[in-house]
């Protein structure tokens, strides 16, 4: 029997239907993936976001001090690196871009194991230093009589304190005042303080009468930081008494203690410590004490020398010095809460100015925040 | 005669009645689900499209405000359908000055060593505002401020800054980064270091506005010229509505605690800008398992303004 042909149209029908449908159903498909697409991009995006932000906190938050005195101008710190409970990674890198200028950049990835690197957020914010103004005329400023005798002196000169030469240039500075006092009647110098000032008082004057240091707010108010803040502000406090500190190191890293107050000779790793110590009452600093940073007394200071200290010590009531050996780079203030005694500097005692060597102690000494207005950039 | 009789293949009347009933089936069932599944695929397009408009305006917003800095006077005028500020364009790090100060250099926004100083959202023209932090006369950070010099000039600095020790001698040297030179006479001030941060900001309007039937989110920018006219951004949205009703575009302003303040006053205090975006399709929708009618949608997006006080 002869196959019948039959022709129709259902068969080509149905198949170009099938076809239509399909084509519609691929561009559902491709918008819908789309949509899913555009919305896990704006997930990523708030991923990577939030991921930059939370380094760039932690990096400010868990900051060690030692390390941002540290940089040179146009040197980078080693990034930080985090990665969060949602898998994003973040670097975030400090940058010293000036004297009292820094800069942090954090890149927060959202999937960092991809490659190329999925959404990426890049955020910054400028620092500075908060650093408290101890801008008093003098090396030695203070508020009632001041004696410098013996073979001590007192210099207003910009000096370099030995060790410091690789990270102090030299010269620049205008010289201060050696001593300024609320009057120069208050000041004398030499063998039972008879003589004039010279050779044992130098500087530009050697003695300066002075409102500032006779001015309480002096010695309790250093720019917009009260003394108060610097008692919540000092890493170390302690009550009155006598102490030896010394720089301390645990496997070629400084181990910071309440007795290690930096090194001032720069011989190991503690060169960068400047920690704000608070001593509560009268201290009394033994013979061997190595100390630099900010050193904020209640009552009255005694440097039994051999002392060595870089920085600034600012005394509620007098400073003492004797012994051989004790040697004080910065500037010193001194309230004198009790008019009965004074400050004596005895000994072969020198107390000199060191603009560089004060400038880092003051800036390792203080915590970098955000400069006002505008510290916050979204670079991207 | 002789009558060759052939055999011809063909329908019976039943068959083709038959085909042709069943074609009729198979053709009406197939344009039903086609016309079905073209509604849906308008309608699903539509609410994409919608919700990246929605996606779109939120973000710009969200990108040129952030940096926004109230304190700093950026904010110039806001109502609940407009804005009018200081957009910020990008940042930098200065290092070096024109002669006479009148004008700086800056850091190469990457340098060799692998980090970077800052971003250009946008090349700085004339008439944008540069801002430069001046340290003041002393190291608290109380009289720290940032000095405002309208740009006059742009150009480029090869090598940039070759004293500076924020670049490499050789291996930056041939980088180019953006000079900028500040009007006749003007100049930075003694309280500008090395080193400042830098910040760029141009004039510009967001503004709820209609255009050809329709409401947009629209951009119009300052330059030398003076205002260019207002370009969509995004849109369309719903129509605008008073305050409290379903306006296509709306700005709530609130102070850094959370207050809400009203569009004339509290401006240095901005810490909060809520936008709210609605749109609505013009086209009936029909969409499975969806309510057939216009498409309604809204998304509102809160942005904490990063350099508040």
């Amino acid at each position: 029997m002869r196959p019948i042909d039959r022709r129709g149209f259902v068969l080509p029908l149905t198949l170009a239907a099938l076809m239509l449908v399909g084509i519609l159903v691929t561009g559902l498909a491709l918008t819908a993936r789309a949509e899913v697409r555009e919305g896990a991009d704006a997930m990523d995006a708030q991923r990577a976001a939030s991921a930059a932000r939370l380094g760039l906190l932690n990096t400010l938050l868990t900051w060690n001090r030692d390390r941002h005195a540290a940089l040179a101008v146009g040197a980078a710190a080693v990034p930080d690196t985090l990665v969060t409970a949602g898998g994003a990674l973040v670097e975030s890198r400090l940058v010293r871009t000036g004297r009292n200028a820094w800069w942090i950049e954090s890149i927060g990835m959202a999937h960092p194991a991809q490659q190329p690197l999925g959404v990426i957020e890049r955020i910054g914010v400028s620092l500075r230093a908060d650093l408290p103004v101890i801008s008093t005329p003098a090396v030695l400023t203070v508020r009632g009589p001041a004696e410098v005798r013996g073979f001590a002196a007192v210099s207003g000169t910009d000096g370099i304190p030995a060790g410091w030469s690789g990270v102090c240039p030299v010269g620049g500075v205008p010289d201060i005042a050696g001593v300024a006092a609320p009057d120069t009647a208050l000041v004398c110098g030499g063998a039972g303080c008879a003589s004039s000032s010279a050779p044992w008082i130098s500087g530009t004057p050697a003695e300066l009468e002075s409102a500032v240091a006779a001015d309480p707010r002096t010695y309790d108010t250093f720019g917009d930081l009260g003394v108060a803040v610097m008692h919540q502000r000092a890493d170390i406090t302690l009550p009155g008494g006598t102490y030896t500190p010394a720089p301390a190191a645990t496997g070629g890293a400084c181990t910071h203690g309440t007795l290690n107050w930096g090194d001032p000779a720069r011989a190991g790793p503690c060169a960068d410590h400047y920690p704000v110590v608070h001593i509560t009452g009268n201290v009394t600093l033994d013979a061997g004490s190595a100390g630099q940073g900010i050193l904020v007394v209640d009552g009255s200071v005694v440097l039994d020398g051999p002392v060595t200290f870089v920085g600034v010590i600012i005394a509620g009531d007098d400073i003492v010095t004797s012994g051989p050996g004790v040697r004080v780079w910065g500037r010193v203030l001194a309230a004198n809460i009790d008019p009965v005694s004074s400050t004596r500097i005895d000994g072969d005692a020198r107390l000199q100015f060191a603009a560089c060597a004060l400038d880092r102690a003051l800036i390792g000494a203080s915590p970098l925040v955000p400069v006002r207005g505008r510290p916050w950039v979204t670079l991207r | 005669m002789l009558i060759e009789l052939r055999s011809r293949a063909g329908f019976t009347l039943i068959e083709l009645l038959v085909t042709l009933a069943v074609g009729s089936i198979v053709a009406g069932s197939v344009a039903g689900i086609l016309l079905r599944q073209q509604r849906t695929h308008i309608g699903l397009s539509a609410i994409v499209e919608r919700r990246t408009q929605l996606r779109h305006a939120t973000n710009i917003l969200e990108a040129a405000v952030r940096d926004a800095a109230p304190a700093e006077g950026d904010v110039v005028a806001r109502s609940d359908s407009s804005l009018d500020f200081l957009a910020p364009l990008g940042a930098g790090v200065m290092c070096d000055t024109l002669p006479a100060r009148a004008g700086v250099v800056l850091a190469p926004d990457s340098v060799s060593a692998g980090y970077s100083f800052g971003f250009q959202r946008d090349t700085p023209r004339a008439g944008d505002v540069l801002f430069v932090l001046s340290e003041g006369p002393s190291d608290a950070g109380s009289d720290d401020a940032w000095e405002s010099h309208v740009v006059a000039g742009v150009g480029r600095s090869i090598p940039p800054c070759p004293a500076s020790p924020l670049l490499h001698p050789v291996l930056d040297a041939g980088r180019a980064e953006l000079s900028i030179a500040f009007a006749a006479g003007d100049a930075l001030g003694a309280g500008v270091r090395m080193g400042a941060p830098v910040r760029f900001a141009r004039r510009a309007r967001f503004r709820f506005y209609r255009s050809g039937g329709d409401w947009w989110l629209g951009r119009s920018d300052l330059g030398a010229a003076g205002w260019a006219s207002v370009q969509p951004v995004s849109g369309p949205y719903r129509s605008y509505a008073v305050p409290g009703g379903p306006t296509g575009i709306a700005f709530a302003w609130f102070d850094t605690a959370g207050i809400a303040l009203p569009p004339l006053s509290g401006a240095a205090t901005l810490g909060r800008l809520t936008i709210t975006a609605r749109t609505r399709t013009t086209r009936s929708l029909a969409v499975p398992g969806m309510r057939r009618g216009p498409y309604d949608d809204s998304l509102a997006m809160h942005i904490a303004l990063r350099n508040v006080p």
